[in-house]
């Protein structure tokens, strides 16, 4: 810029002072016009510049101080990687109440190659077959040959597997992390825990009822079930169903108190890791979902309604000589006996007569409200979404209360007796039920069905019936089991009932004279053997699998018994003042 | 004037120096606290494993079987339960003088009794 248009002029080669400026230092560049004004331009931006810099470094410095000085608490103090927790297996576990893992989703590796890696697939395919057990070695071979570059060579191996196919080293085949929902249990639980679908969303039992919290939470979801019991129940309800031969079987242990579910068996069962090869069958919870006619364990509810509406009394009685009959029905005695039977006779000897004379002297609307008031009339509430619901006649009439009375007509699932048993036993008081750990302090209370004198004499009713009557197989020294067995016929297909398909019930509650558990069990269809004489009544298939029970999971709960003095103290206790002493004839 | 720059090139200079050496120090340790995550995660992932592996094994048919095989093992029976008031006193408690007759006798000293422990009676029946 500074072009044709400077001058130069010589100045003093000295200062006014005399100093000497040197060679060149006497020359001053004056510039006019557009060069002038050029220069001014640029003088101008340079400040511009300059101040915009200075600003710009003025805000670097502001944010230094800022941050060194007041910003530390606002910023992470290390750059954080994803931390370990946040790492972990996204599904939650699913325990029992002693924190034994019924589910968990572990990270498991998947084998998979890239078929283009690999030079040799016959040999690779062989060796890979080596370390990893059922495994085809020429269909993987095959595999390993395909013009691909992903094959799986097998989904979900074990550590040691994976270890194994390390060490092979093979270029070409690599891991795959997956996760995978793993049932330690088994069998044994698979019917209440329930399955995940392959993108590990629940679709049966605990999996589906609690899927959202086992999604997102990282708090393990801890069931009311406890293992050993599940064990102990599934156990003596198996071998009941195969000496039997029955086609299936249930088991409940409930909590009298609280409706905690400790225990919940269907047979036959499924295993979980293998969903597919369950049959529809095998899948179907029969105690919960599966709805039966109950048979003569109706009759607590037909006793327990009539004492305690007062329509009938503990030494009252009935005659049962004479069949009743109503319309083409005609209802008889299993045992048919003769004379007067008291109310506490009718209920050890399962009298039809007896009760449904004491369910018609109670009459229809009272019955009825009882069933309600026990919740036989509606499905169950609880965690599961399977639970089943209660068939009753439509429109009720004075023969479905007759037939209700003593089981008949009337279908409810076994976790509905097992409840409304509990409300009876444990002083009138009925639980809501839960699958759910209950802390021992949030003990909900129930809702009053009975008074707590009619439960008192219902327990001795109950006790009865096993010390005396049709459930003597029960019996489990020092436990004061007491109970009811119910024999009910399975409706046939072709309409009207089947003599030779059956349902042996037993359901019973210890110890008698404080219950703390409910027990129940069930027999579909169990055929008579010769150590029974041919019968396959409740009181030979599923009586003798509750006293068993009980003897074995009583000292498991910290159930002391009774022996000796205490249990005939005990026992005193139970029976009530009228009848101490004395035969139960009716008067 | 000199001397000054040189100061500050030498305090530069150490200041550069410490800088590096903090920075690559930062870097070891970030790189160390990544190691030690992914360590942390595979031991929970592992102690995973093994609490399945643990509940597998602790299958109760297992235990009973194992149970029954080497412990000789069987379910409790009632007649094995008793509480401890149930108890017949011990053989070394025949001689102790009853506490009821102990009441009438003149009071002697716990060491002129014979059979007598030096511990106290509570301790000893309960």
């Amino acid at each position: 810029m500074i072009g044709q248009n400077r001058h130069a002029t010589r100045v003093a080669r000295v200062t006014p002072c005399g100093r000497d400026l040197g060679a060149q230092q006497g020359w001053v560049v004056e510039l006019e016009g557009q060069a002038k004004s050029a220069l001014e331009i640029g003088r101008t931006r340079l400040l511009v510049t300059g101040f915009v810099f200075v600003l710009a470094f003025l805000g670097v410095a502001g944010r230094l101080v800022d941050l060194s000085l007041f910003g530390a608490a606002a910023e992470p103090a290390r750059a954080e990687a994803p931390s370990a927790a946040e790492l972990r297996p996204t599904r939650a576990a699913i325990l029992d109440r002693n924190g034994e893992i019924l589910a968990t989703t572990l990270p498991v590796a998947s084998v998979y190659a890239n078929p283009h890696e690999i030079r040799d697939p016959a040999t690779a395919a062989g060796r890979l077959a080596t370390a990893l057990p059922g495994l085809d070695a020429a269909q993987l071979g095959a595999k390993l040959g395909a013009d691909r570059s992903f094959v799986w060579v097998k989904r979900h191996v074990s550590p040691r597997e994976m270890a194994a196919v390390n060490r092979l080293g093979i270029p070409g085949v690599r891991f795959q992390r997956e996760e995978k929902r793993v049932y330690p249990h088994g069998a044994l639980v698979s019917q209440v825990v329930g399955l995940t679908d392959i993108d590990g969303h629940g679709i049966a039992g605990m999996e589906r009822a609690g899927d959202q919290a086992l999604a997102d939470g990282h708090r393990p979801l801890r069931l009311s079930l406890d293992l050993r019991l599940q064990y102990i129940m599934a156990e003596e309800l198996g071998a009941a169903m195969e000496t039997f031969s029955g086609i299936g079987a249930a088991g409940l242990v409930v909590d009298a108190r609280n409706g905690e579910i400790v225990s919940m068996v269907s047979l036959p069962s499924f295993d979980p890791s293998d969903p597919g090869a369950a049959s529809e069958e095998a899948r179907f919870n029969r105690a919960s979902l599966g709805v039966y006619e109950m048979g003569s364990v109706f009759k607590l509810f037909t006793a327990a309604m009539a004492l305690d509406a007062g329509t009938v009394r503990l030494t009252d009685g009935y005659d049962v000589t004479d069949a009743i009959r109503v319309g083409r029905y005609r209802i008889t005695d299993y045992h048919p006996l003769r004379g007067t039977l008291s109310v506490p006779e009718i209920l050890m000897h399962s009298s039809n007569i007896g009760t449904v004379h004491m369910a018609m002297d109670a009459g229809t609307k009272r019955l009825l409200a009882f069933y309600d008031a026990l919740g036989l009339t509606r499905p169950a509430e609880y965690e599961l979404p399977e639970s089943g619901d209660p068939l009753l006649p439509t429109p009720w009439r004075e023969v479905n209360t007759m037939t209700a009375s003593y089981g008949h007509g009337i279908a409810v699932t076994p976790l509905q007796l097992v409840r409304a048993v509990a409300a009876v036993a444990n002083g009138g008081e009925l639980p809501s039920l839960t699958l759910l750990r209950r802390e021992p302090g949030d003990a909900t209370r129930g809702t009053r069905v009975l008074t707590e004198e009619t439960s008192r004499q219902m327990r001795w009713l109950m006790r009865l019936v096993v010390e005396r009557g049709t459930g003597r197989n029960a019996e489990a020294p020092g436990y004061l089991v007491g109970g009811k067995t119910g024999t009910a016929d399975k409706l046939a297909p072709s309409g009207g009932y089947a003599r030779n398909k059956r349902i042996a019930t037993f359901v019973g509650a210890f110890p008698m004279d404080d219950p703390q558990y409910v027990v129940f069990a069930m027999v579909d269809e169990p055929k008579g053997i010769k150590a029974t004489y041919g019968y396959a009544t409740a009181g030979w298939v599923t009586a003798p699998v509750v006293g068993r029970v009980v003897d074995r999971i009583a000292p498991l709960l910290g159930i002391s018994p009774r022996r000796g003095d205490d249990e005939m103290e005990t026992e005193q206790r139970i029976v009530p003042v009228v009848f101490r002493g004395m035969e139960f004839a009716a008067r | 004037m000199r001397w000054s720059y040189l100061f500050w090139l030498v305090v530069l200079a150490g200041a550069a120096a410490t800088l590096f050496e903090i920075k690559h120090e930062v870097q070891a340790l970030e790189e160390d606290l990544l190691a030690t995550e992914r360590r942390i995660r595979t031991e929970r992932e592992t102690i995973e494993v093994l609490r399945a592996e643990w509940s597998f094994l602790n299958q109760p048919a297992r235990i009973e079987r194992l149970a029954k095989e080497h412990l000789g093992l069987g379910p409790m029976t009632p007649d094995q339960i008793v509480t401890v008031d149930r108890l017949p006193p011990r053989p070394e408690d025949f001689q102790r003088v009853p506490v009821a007759l102990d009441e009438l006798l003149p009071p002697v000293r716990p060491e002129q009794l014979t059979g007598f422990a030096a511990t106290p009676v509570s301790e000893t029946t309960r």
